[in-house]
Protein backbone atom coordinates (compact mmCIF):
# COMPACT_ATOMS: atom_id res chain seq x y z
CA UNK A 1 0.00 0.00 0.00
CA UNK A 2 2.98 2.24 0.24
CA UNK A 3 3.65 2.43 -3.45
CA UNK A 4 2.79 5.53 -5.38
CA UNK A 5 -0.36 4.50 -7.12
CA UNK A 6 0.03 7.06 -9.87
CA UNK A 7 2.83 4.99 -11.31
CA UNK A 8 0.33 2.26 -12.11
CA UNK A 9 -1.85 4.35 -14.29
CA UNK A 10 -2.22 4.26 -18.02
CA UNK A 11 -0.85 7.44 -19.33
CA UNK A 12 -2.10 8.65 -22.64
CA UNK A 13 -5.48 6.88 -22.53
CA UNK A 14 -7.51 9.99 -21.88
CA UNK A 15 -7.38 13.59 -22.89
CA UNK A 16 -5.95 14.49 -19.49
CA UNK A 17 -2.89 12.54 -18.43
CA UNK A 18 -2.83 10.99 -15.00
CA UNK A 19 0.09 13.21 -14.06
CA UNK A 20 -2.00 16.21 -15.01
CA UNK A 21 -4.98 14.85 -13.10
CA UNK A 22 -2.93 14.82 -9.93
CA UNK A 23 -1.59 18.25 -10.75
CA UNK A 24 -5.10 19.64 -11.21
CA UNK A 25 -6.27 18.10 -7.98
CA UNK A 26 -3.25 19.48 -6.16
CA UNK A 27 -3.97 22.88 -7.70
CA UNK A 28 -7.37 22.84 -6.00
CA UNK A 29 -5.58 22.28 -2.71
CA UNK A 30 -2.99 24.96 -3.31
CA UNK A 31 -0.24 22.35 -3.50
CA UNK A 32 1.43 23.37 -6.78
CA UNK A 33 4.32 25.61 -7.66
CA UNK A 34 3.76 28.97 -9.40
CA UNK A 35 5.04 27.49 -12.67
CA UNK A 36 2.61 24.60 -12.46
CA UNK A 37 -0.24 26.96 -11.65
CA UNK A 38 0.63 29.13 -14.65
CA UNK A 39 0.65 26.10 -16.92
CA UNK A 40 -2.79 25.04 -15.75
CA UNK A 41 -4.24 28.50 -16.09
CA UNK A 42 -2.94 28.80 -19.67
CA UNK A 43 -4.31 25.48 -20.93
CA UNK A 44 -8.04 25.41 -21.83
CA UNK A 45 -8.09 21.61 -21.79
CA UNK A 46 -6.74 21.53 -18.26
CA UNK A 47 -9.06 24.34 -17.24
CA UNK A 48 -12.09 22.33 -18.38
CA UNK A 49 -11.03 19.31 -16.36
CA UNK A 50 -10.18 21.53 -13.44
CA UNK A 51 -13.75 22.84 -13.33
CA UNK A 52 -15.07 19.28 -13.29
CA UNK A 53 -12.77 18.33 -10.44
CA UNK A 54 -13.77 21.45 -8.54
CA UNK A 55 -17.44 20.53 -8.90
CA UNK A 56 -16.66 17.04 -7.62
CA UNK A 57 -14.71 18.48 -4.72
CA UNK A 58 -17.60 20.77 -3.83
CA UNK A 59 -20.03 17.86 -3.89
CA UNK A 60 -18.03 15.56 -1.62
CA UNK A 61 -17.19 18.44 0.70
CA UNK A 62 -20.84 18.85 1.66
CA UNK A 63 -20.83 19.12 5.45
CA UNK A 64 -21.93 16.15 7.49
CA UNK A 65 -24.78 16.80 9.84
CA UNK A 66 -23.28 16.14 13.27
CA UNK A 67 -24.75 13.91 15.92
CA UNK A 68 -26.49 15.78 18.69
CA UNK A 69 -24.92 15.65 22.14
CA UNK A 70 -27.38 13.10 23.45
CA UNK A 71 -26.74 10.79 20.52
CA UNK A 72 -22.99 11.03 20.98
CA UNK A 73 -23.23 10.45 24.73
CA UNK A 74 -25.35 7.35 24.19
CA UNK A 75 -22.92 6.11 21.56
CA UNK A 76 -19.92 6.53 23.85
CA UNK A 77 -21.78 5.03 26.82
CA UNK A 78 -22.64 2.00 24.72
CA UNK A 79 -19.05 1.69 23.56
CA UNK A 80 -17.72 1.85 27.09
CA UNK A 81 -20.23 -0.72 28.20
CA UNK A 82 -19.14 -3.06 25.46
CA UNK A 83 -15.50 -2.87 26.46
CA UNK A 84 -16.40 -3.39 30.09
CA UNK A 85 -15.55 0.14 30.99
CA UNK A 86 -18.99 1.43 31.85
CA UNK A 87 -19.41 3.87 34.69
CA UNK A 88 -21.68 2.67 37.44
CA UNK A 89 -24.28 5.23 36.60
CA UNK A 90 -26.16 5.70 33.37
CA UNK A 91 -24.52 8.82 31.94
CA UNK A 92 -26.89 9.63 29.15
CA UNK A 93 -30.36 10.96 29.57
CA UNK A 94 -31.35 8.31 27.08
CA UNK A 95 -30.65 5.64 29.66
CA UNK A 96 -32.73 6.96 32.50
CA UNK A 97 -36.38 6.09 32.91
CA UNK A 98 -38.64 9.07 33.35
CA UNK A 99 -39.20 9.82 37.04
CA UNK A 100 -42.95 9.77 36.70
CA UNK A 101 -42.74 6.29 35.27
CA UNK A 102 -40.48 5.07 38.02
CA UNK A 103 -42.88 6.36 40.59
CA UNK A 104 -45.95 5.07 38.87
CA UNK A 105 -46.35 1.96 40.95
CA UNK A 106 -47.11 0.03 37.82
CA UNK A 107 -44.95 -2.63 36.25
CA UNK A 108 -41.33 -2.33 37.20
CA UNK A 109 -39.25 -0.04 35.06
CA UNK A 110 -35.98 -1.77 34.35
CA UNK A 111 -32.86 0.32 34.18
CA UNK A 112 -31.28 0.07 30.75
CA UNK A 113 -27.68 0.89 31.57
CA UNK A 114 -25.38 -1.83 30.31
CA UNK A 115 -23.65 -3.78 33.00
CA UNK A 116 -20.44 -5.60 32.28
CA UNK A 117 -18.39 -5.92 35.41
CA UNK A 118 -14.75 -6.57 35.65
CA UNK A 119 -14.08 -9.79 37.44
CA UNK A 120 -11.43 -10.46 39.99
CA UNK A 121 -8.32 -11.76 38.30
CA UNK A 122 -8.11 -14.76 40.58
CA UNK A 123 -11.34 -16.23 39.36
CA UNK A 124 -11.36 -14.81 35.87
CA UNK A 125 -10.13 -17.85 34.00
CA UNK A 126 -12.48 -20.24 35.76
CA UNK A 127 -15.41 -17.89 35.35
CA UNK A 128 -14.73 -17.28 31.67
CA UNK A 129 -14.41 -20.97 30.93
CA UNK A 130 -17.64 -21.74 32.73
CA UNK A 131 -19.41 -18.88 31.02
CA UNK A 132 -18.24 -20.02 27.60
CA UNK A 133 -19.61 -23.50 28.19
CA UNK A 134 -22.89 -22.11 29.40
CA UNK A 135 -23.16 -19.68 26.51
CA UNK A 136 -22.54 -22.39 23.96
CA UNK A 137 -25.29 -24.50 25.46
CA UNK A 138 -27.74 -21.61 25.74
CA UNK A 139 -26.96 -20.35 22.26
CA UNK A 140 -27.59 -23.73 20.72
CA UNK A 141 -30.91 -23.99 22.53
CA UNK A 142 -31.88 -20.46 21.61
CA UNK A 143 -31.04 -20.97 17.96
CA UNK A 144 -33.18 -24.08 17.83
CA UNK A 145 -36.09 -22.20 19.36
CA UNK A 146 -35.56 -19.22 17.10
CA UNK A 147 -35.51 -21.37 13.99
CA UNK A 148 -38.77 -22.95 14.92
CA UNK A 149 -40.60 -19.85 15.92
CA UNK A 150 -39.37 -17.19 13.57
CA UNK A 151 -42.23 -15.91 11.55
CA UNK A 152 -42.44 -13.32 8.84
CA UNK A 153 -42.71 -10.54 11.35
CA UNK A 154 -39.27 -11.28 12.66
CA UNK A 155 -36.36 -9.70 10.98
CA UNK A 156 -32.77 -10.56 10.44
CA UNK A 157 -31.02 -9.49 13.61
CA UNK A 158 -27.56 -9.19 15.00
CA UNK A 159 -27.25 -12.92 15.29
CA UNK A 160 -27.87 -13.43 11.59
CA UNK A 161 -24.73 -13.38 9.52
CA UNK A 162 -26.54 -12.99 6.21
CA UNK A 163 -30.04 -11.56 6.06
CA UNK A 164 -32.24 -13.85 4.07
CA UNK A 165 -35.22 -11.58 3.70
CA UNK A 166 -34.88 -8.54 1.54
CA UNK A 167 -38.33 -7.08 1.79
CA UNK A 168 -41.03 -7.22 4.34
CA UNK A 169 -43.18 -10.08 3.10
CA UNK A 170 -46.29 -8.65 4.68
CA UNK A 171 -45.89 -5.24 3.21
CA UNK A 172 -45.03 -3.64 6.52
CA UNK A 173 -42.59 -0.83 6.87
CA UNK A 174 -39.16 -2.34 7.09
CA UNK A 175 -36.91 -0.13 9.10
CA UNK A 176 -33.36 -0.77 8.10
CA UNK A 177 -30.48 0.06 10.32
CA UNK A 178 -27.59 -1.57 12.03
CA UNK A 179 -27.20 -3.24 15.35
CA UNK A 180 -24.09 -3.60 17.42
CA UNK A 181 -25.57 -5.24 20.42
CA UNK A 182 -23.76 -8.54 20.17
CA UNK A 183 -20.53 -8.30 22.07
CA UNK A 184 -17.55 -8.19 19.75
CA UNK A 185 -19.67 -8.52 16.66
CA UNK A 186 -19.55 -6.12 13.74
CA UNK A 187 -22.71 -4.26 12.96
CA UNK A 188 -25.18 -6.42 11.13
CA UNK A 189 -28.28 -5.36 9.37
CA UNK A 190 -31.51 -5.62 11.23
CA UNK A 191 -34.92 -4.82 10.05
CA UNK A 192 -38.03 -4.18 12.04
CA UNK A 193 -41.67 -4.10 11.30
CA UNK A 194 -43.05 -0.70 11.91
CA UNK A 195 -46.77 -0.21 12.26
CA UNK A 196 -47.52 3.40 11.55
CA UNK A 197 -50.89 3.68 13.28
CA UNK A 198 -51.20 4.84 16.86
CA UNK A 199 -51.48 2.22 19.56
CA UNK A 200 -53.40 4.77 21.55
CA UNK A 201 -52.94 7.23 24.37
CA UNK A 202 -51.92 5.83 27.72
CA UNK A 203 -51.36 7.22 31.16
CA UNK A 204 -50.83 3.85 32.78
CA UNK A 205 -47.83 1.70 31.96
CA UNK A 206 -49.72 -1.57 32.44
CA UNK A 207 -52.22 -0.54 29.82
CA UNK A 208 -49.42 0.38 27.44
CA UNK A 209 -47.75 -2.98 28.09
CA UNK A 210 -50.97 -4.82 27.33
CA UNK A 211 -51.57 -2.86 24.14
CA UNK A 212 -47.99 -3.35 22.94
CA UNK A 213 -48.15 -7.07 23.68
CA UNK A 214 -51.39 -7.43 21.77
CA UNK A 215 -50.13 -5.41 18.82
CA UNK A 216 -46.81 -7.26 18.67
CA UNK A 217 -48.66 -10.57 18.74
CA UNK A 218 -51.11 -9.40 16.11
CA UNK A 219 -48.42 -8.39 13.63
CA UNK A 220 -47.99 -5.41 11.37
CA UNK A 221 -50.63 -3.74 9.33
CA UNK A 222 -50.28 -2.72 5.70
CA UNK A 223 -47.53 -0.32 4.81
CA UNK A 224 -44.67 0.25 2.45
CA UNK A 225 -41.02 -0.61 2.45
CA UNK A 226 -38.98 2.01 4.17
CA UNK A 227 -35.63 3.14 2.86
CA UNK A 228 -33.87 4.95 5.68
CA UNK A 229 -33.08 8.34 4.30
CA UNK A 230 -36.01 8.50 1.94
CA UNK A 231 -38.50 9.50 4.59
CA UNK A 232 -37.22 11.57 7.49
CA UNK A 233 -40.09 10.55 9.75
CA UNK A 234 -39.48 6.86 9.26
CA UNK A 235 -35.73 7.26 9.38
CA UNK A 236 -36.27 8.81 12.80
CA UNK A 237 -37.83 5.55 13.96
CA UNK A 238 -34.79 3.61 12.86
CA UNK A 239 -32.48 6.14 14.45
CA UNK A 240 -34.21 5.84 17.82
CA UNK A 241 -34.28 2.05 17.64
CA UNK A 242 -30.58 1.95 16.85
CA UNK A 243 -29.80 4.36 19.68
CA UNK A 244 -31.70 2.24 22.16
CA UNK A 245 -29.93 -0.91 21.08
CA UNK A 246 -26.54 0.74 21.18
CA UNK A 247 -27.16 1.81 24.75
CA UNK A 248 -28.22 -1.58 26.03
CA UNK A 249 -26.37 -4.67 25.00
CA UNK A 250 -29.08 -6.89 26.39
CA UNK A 251 -31.40 -5.97 23.57
CA UNK A 252 -31.47 -8.30 20.64
CA UNK A 253 -33.42 -8.28 17.43
CA UNK A 254 -36.21 -5.80 17.16
CA UNK A 255 -39.59 -7.41 16.85
CA UNK A 256 -42.03 -4.59 16.61
CA UNK A 257 -42.20 -0.83 16.45
CA UNK A 258 -45.15 1.51 16.58
CA UNK A 259 -46.41 4.85 17.84
CA UNK A 260 -48.33 5.84 20.93
CA UNK A 261 -48.92 8.68 23.29
CA UNK A 262 -47.66 8.04 26.79
CA UNK A 263 -48.50 10.55 29.48
CA UNK A 264 -49.30 13.16 26.88
CA UNK A 265 -46.00 12.72 25.05
CA UNK A 266 -45.60 11.19 21.60
CA UNK A 267 -43.49 8.05 21.85
CA UNK A 268 -42.21 5.16 19.82
CA UNK A 269 -43.01 1.74 21.21
CA UNK A 270 -40.38 -0.89 20.51
CA UNK A 271 -40.37 -4.56 21.34
CA UNK A 272 -36.94 -6.17 21.36
CA UNK A 273 -35.84 -9.68 21.99
CA UNK A 274 -34.04 -9.53 25.31
CA UNK A 275 -30.77 -11.43 25.42
CA UNK A 276 -30.06 -10.33 28.95
CA UNK A 277 -32.77 -12.39 30.51
CA UNK A 278 -32.86 -15.16 27.95
CA UNK A 279 -33.97 -18.23 29.83
CA UNK A 280 -35.62 -20.31 27.21
CA UNK A 281 -38.94 -18.63 26.60
CA UNK A 282 -37.88 -15.95 24.13
CA UNK A 283 -38.41 -13.07 26.48
CA UNK A 284 -39.24 -9.73 24.98
CA UNK A 285 -38.69 -6.29 26.30
CA UNK A 286 -40.85 -3.26 25.77
CA UNK A 287 -38.99 0.00 25.41
CA UNK A 288 -40.83 3.28 25.13
CA UNK A 289 -38.85 6.28 23.90
CA UNK A 290 -39.72 9.90 23.31
CA UNK A 291 -40.13 10.60 19.63
CA UNK A 292 -38.27 13.86 19.76
CA UNK A 293 -35.29 12.84 21.85
CA UNK A 294 -35.11 9.03 21.71
CA UNK A 295 -34.89 9.23 25.50
CA UNK A 296 -36.15 6.09 27.23
CA UNK A 297 -39.41 6.80 29.05
CA UNK A 298 -40.14 3.26 30.13
CA UNK A 299 -38.73 -0.21 29.82
CA UNK A 300 -40.06 -3.47 31.09
CA UNK A 301 -40.21 -7.16 30.28
CA UNK A 302 -43.13 -7.99 28.07
CA UNK B 1 -1.58 20.46 22.32
CA UNK B 2 -0.15 20.33 25.83
CA UNK B 3 -3.70 20.28 27.10
CA UNK B 4 -4.40 17.33 24.88
CA UNK B 5 -1.30 15.52 26.12
CA UNK B 6 -2.50 16.01 29.67
CA UNK B 7 -5.91 14.70 28.76
CA UNK B 8 -4.40 11.67 27.06
CA UNK B 9 -2.24 10.95 30.09
CA UNK B 10 -5.21 11.30 32.39
CA UNK B 11 -7.39 9.11 30.17
CA UNK B 12 -4.70 6.44 30.07
CA UNK B 13 -4.60 6.59 33.86
CA UNK B 14 -8.30 5.83 33.96
CA UNK B 15 -9.82 9.30 34.16
CA UNK B 16 -13.19 8.81 32.50
CA UNK B 17 -13.90 12.51 32.21
CA UNK B 18 -10.63 13.02 30.37
CA UNK B 19 -11.53 10.21 28.00
CA UNK B 20 -14.96 11.70 27.37
CA UNK B 21 -13.44 15.12 26.76
CA UNK B 22 -10.93 13.71 24.29
CA UNK B 23 -13.62 11.85 22.41
CA UNK B 24 -15.91 14.85 22.41
CA UNK B 25 -13.15 17.06 21.02
CA UNK B 26 -12.89 14.80 17.98
CA UNK B 27 -16.51 13.73 17.84
CA UNK B 28 -17.24 15.69 14.68
CA UNK B 29 -14.34 14.21 12.77
CA UNK B 30 -14.95 10.66 13.92
CA UNK B 31 -18.61 10.79 13.03
CA UNK B 32 -18.05 12.61 9.73
CA UNK B 33 -15.55 9.96 8.66
CA UNK B 34 -18.01 7.21 9.50
CA UNK B 35 -20.93 8.99 7.88
CA UNK B 36 -19.09 9.24 4.59
CA UNK B 37 -18.15 5.57 4.74
CA UNK B 38 -21.68 4.47 5.65
CA UNK B 39 -24.78 4.31 3.54
CA UNK B 40 -27.00 5.94 6.14
CA UNK B 41 -26.98 7.57 9.56
CA UNK B 42 -27.77 4.41 11.50
CA UNK B 43 -24.84 2.58 9.93
CA UNK B 44 -22.64 5.61 10.57
CA UNK B 45 -23.51 5.56 14.25
CA UNK B 46 -22.69 1.89 14.44
CA UNK B 47 -19.36 2.44 12.73
CA UNK B 48 -18.63 5.37 15.04
CA UNK B 49 -19.33 3.21 18.06
CA UNK B 50 -16.97 0.55 16.77
CA UNK B 51 -14.36 3.26 16.24
CA UNK B 52 -14.81 4.57 19.78
CA UNK B 53 -14.41 1.03 21.09
CA UNK B 54 -11.17 0.71 19.12
CA UNK B 55 -9.95 4.00 20.59
CA UNK B 56 -10.82 3.01 24.14
CA UNK B 57 -9.17 -0.37 23.75
CA UNK B 58 -6.13 1.06 22.03
CA UNK B 59 -5.55 3.98 24.36
CA UNK B 60 -3.25 2.13 26.80
CA UNK B 61 -0.91 1.38 23.89
CA UNK B 62 -0.99 4.91 22.45
CA UNK B 63 2.53 6.26 22.80
CA UNK B 64 1.94 9.78 21.59
CA UNK B 65 4.22 9.57 18.56
CA UNK B 66 1.47 11.22 16.54
CA UNK B 67 -1.21 13.57 17.73
CA UNK B 68 -4.25 12.05 19.35
CA UNK B 69 -6.34 13.34 16.46
CA UNK B 70 -4.19 11.59 13.88
CA UNK B 71 -4.21 8.39 15.87
CA UNK B 72 -7.96 8.51 16.49
CA UNK B 73 -8.69 9.20 12.84
CA UNK B 74 -6.42 6.32 11.84
CA UNK B 75 -8.32 3.91 14.08
CA UNK B 76 -11.61 5.30 12.83
CA UNK B 77 -10.60 4.95 9.20
CA UNK B 78 -9.37 1.41 9.72
CA UNK B 79 -12.56 0.51 11.55
CA UNK B 80 -14.69 1.88 8.74
CA UNK B 81 -12.60 0.13 6.09
CA UNK B 82 -12.97 -3.17 7.92
CA UNK B 83 -16.68 -2.58 8.21
CA UNK B 84 -17.00 -1.83 4.51
CA UNK B 85 -15.07 -4.94 3.58
CA UNK B 86 -17.19 -6.99 5.92
CA UNK B 87 -20.36 -5.70 4.33
CA UNK B 88 -19.07 -6.20 0.82
CA UNK B 89 -18.84 -9.92 1.48
CA UNK B 90 -22.56 -10.31 1.91
CA UNK B 91 -25.27 -9.67 -0.69
CA UNK B 92 -27.00 -6.29 -0.47
CA UNK B 93 -30.47 -6.04 0.92
CA UNK B 94 -33.20 -5.11 -1.53
CA UNK B 95 -33.73 -1.95 0.46
CA UNK B 96 -30.10 -0.99 -0.12
CA UNK B 97 -30.40 -1.60 -3.83
CA UNK B 98 -33.57 0.46 -3.94
CA UNK B 99 -31.81 3.18 -1.99
CA UNK B 100 -28.98 3.28 -4.49
CA UNK B 101 -31.44 3.34 -7.39
CA UNK B 102 -33.26 6.22 -5.79
CA UNK B 103 -30.02 8.09 -5.52
CA UNK B 104 -28.72 7.49 -8.98
CA UNK B 105 -32.01 7.75 -10.83
CA UNK B 106 -32.44 11.33 -9.77
CA UNK B 107 -35.99 12.57 -9.69
CA UNK B 108 -35.38 15.40 -7.28
CA UNK B 109 -34.89 19.02 -7.99
CA UNK B 110 -31.18 19.60 -8.57
CA UNK B 111 -30.91 22.27 -5.93
CA UNK B 112 -32.91 20.42 -3.33
CA UNK B 113 -30.87 19.99 -0.16
CA UNK B 114 -31.97 16.39 0.34
CA UNK B 115 -31.12 15.60 -3.25
CA UNK B 116 -27.66 17.00 -2.79
CA UNK B 117 -27.19 14.88 0.31
CA UNK B 118 -28.28 11.75 -1.50
CA UNK B 119 -26.00 12.56 -4.37
CA UNK B 120 -23.14 12.93 -1.95
CA UNK B 121 -23.79 9.46 -0.60
CA UNK B 122 -24.00 8.07 -4.12
CA UNK B 123 -20.78 9.82 -5.07
CA UNK B 124 -18.90 8.31 -2.15
CA UNK B 125 -20.42 4.92 -2.83
CA UNK B 126 -18.77 5.02 -6.25
CA UNK B 127 -15.30 5.27 -4.74
CA UNK B 128 -13.11 2.47 -3.54
CA UNK B 129 -12.67 2.49 0.24
CA UNK B 130 -9.06 3.68 -0.04
CA UNK B 131 -9.93 6.58 -2.33
CA UNK B 132 -12.93 7.40 -0.18
CA UNK B 133 -10.77 7.65 2.92
CA UNK B 134 -8.34 10.04 1.28
CA UNK B 135 -11.09 12.23 -0.14
CA UNK B 136 -13.01 12.40 3.13
CA UNK B 137 -9.93 13.29 5.13
CA UNK B 138 -9.09 16.06 2.68
CA UNK B 139 -12.42 17.45 1.53
CA UNK B 140 -14.65 16.80 4.52
CA UNK B 141 -12.20 17.15 7.40
CA UNK B 142 -9.76 19.52 5.71
CA UNK B 143 -6.58 17.66 6.66
CA UNK B 144 -3.32 18.56 4.93
CA UNK B 145 -1.68 16.00 2.65
CA UNK B 146 0.98 15.28 5.26
CA UNK B 147 -1.60 14.63 7.95
CA UNK B 148 -3.54 12.34 5.65
CA UNK B 149 -0.37 10.42 4.87
CA UNK B 150 0.15 9.98 8.58
CA UNK B 151 -3.42 8.84 9.17
CA UNK B 152 -3.43 6.39 6.28
CA UNK B 153 0.20 5.41 6.77
CA UNK B 154 1.06 5.86 3.10
CA UNK B 155 3.45 8.22 1.29
CA UNK B 156 2.28 11.71 0.41
CA UNK B 157 2.47 10.82 -3.29
CA UNK B 158 -0.08 8.09 -2.72
CA UNK B 159 -2.32 10.53 -0.88
CA UNK B 160 -2.09 12.97 -3.77
CA UNK B 161 -2.89 10.21 -6.24
CA UNK B 162 -5.84 8.86 -4.28
CA UNK B 163 -7.40 12.26 -3.80
CA UNK B 164 -7.02 13.06 -7.49
CA UNK B 165 -8.51 9.80 -8.65
CA UNK B 166 -11.31 9.95 -6.14
CA UNK B 167 -12.30 13.40 -7.27
CA UNK B 168 -11.99 12.35 -10.91
CA UNK B 169 -14.34 9.44 -10.35
CA UNK B 170 -16.91 11.72 -8.77
CA UNK B 171 -16.47 14.24 -11.58
CA UNK B 172 -17.18 11.52 -14.12
CA UNK B 173 -20.21 10.43 -12.13
CA UNK B 174 -21.51 13.99 -12.20
CA UNK B 175 -20.90 14.29 -15.93
CA UNK B 176 -22.73 11.03 -16.57
CA UNK B 177 -25.78 12.46 -14.82
CA UNK B 178 -25.90 15.44 -17.14
CA UNK B 179 -28.37 14.86 -19.99
CA UNK B 180 -26.06 16.25 -22.62
CA UNK B 181 -22.85 15.02 -21.06
CA UNK B 182 -20.32 14.02 -23.66
CA UNK B 183 -17.10 14.17 -21.72
CA UNK B 184 -14.44 11.54 -21.48
CA UNK B 185 -14.13 9.08 -18.60
CA UNK B 186 -10.42 9.05 -18.14
CA UNK B 187 -10.58 9.55 -14.40
CA UNK B 188 -13.07 6.76 -13.81
CA UNK B 189 -11.12 4.44 -16.05
CA UNK B 190 -8.13 5.16 -13.90
CA UNK B 191 -10.06 4.25 -10.77
CA UNK B 192 -11.31 1.00 -12.18
CA UNK B 193 -7.81 0.03 -13.22
CA UNK B 194 -6.57 0.20 -9.68
CA UNK B 195 -6.67 -2.54 -7.19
Amino acid sequence: MSEHEGAEQHEGEGPVQDRDLELLSAYLDGEVTPDEAARIEADPRLQARLHELAAARDLVAQPVEPLDEGGWDALVAGARARVGDAPHHAPAAALAPAPDVAASGGAAVVELAPRRRRRAKGVALVAVAAACLLLVALSAAALRRSDSSTDQRELAGPTSSVPTTTADPQGGLGVTGSGTTSVGQAADEFRAVYTPEQLGAFADQDQLLAAARAAADRGPGPGATLVPSADPALAAVARCAAAVRRADQRLGRIRFASNATFRDKPVYVFVFQDFGIATGNEPRRLVVVGRDSCDVAASAPL
Amino acid sequence: MDGERSLVAAAKAGDQRALEELLRAHQRGIYALCRRFAANEADAQDMAQEAVIAIIRGLPAFEGRSSFKTWAFRLTTNTCLMELRSRSRRPPLASEEAQLRDRTDGGSAPHDVAAVRLDTDAAFAALSPEHRAAVVLRDVLGLEYGEIAEVLEVPIGTVRSRIARGRAAVADLLRDEEPAGTGNRSGLDGIQGET
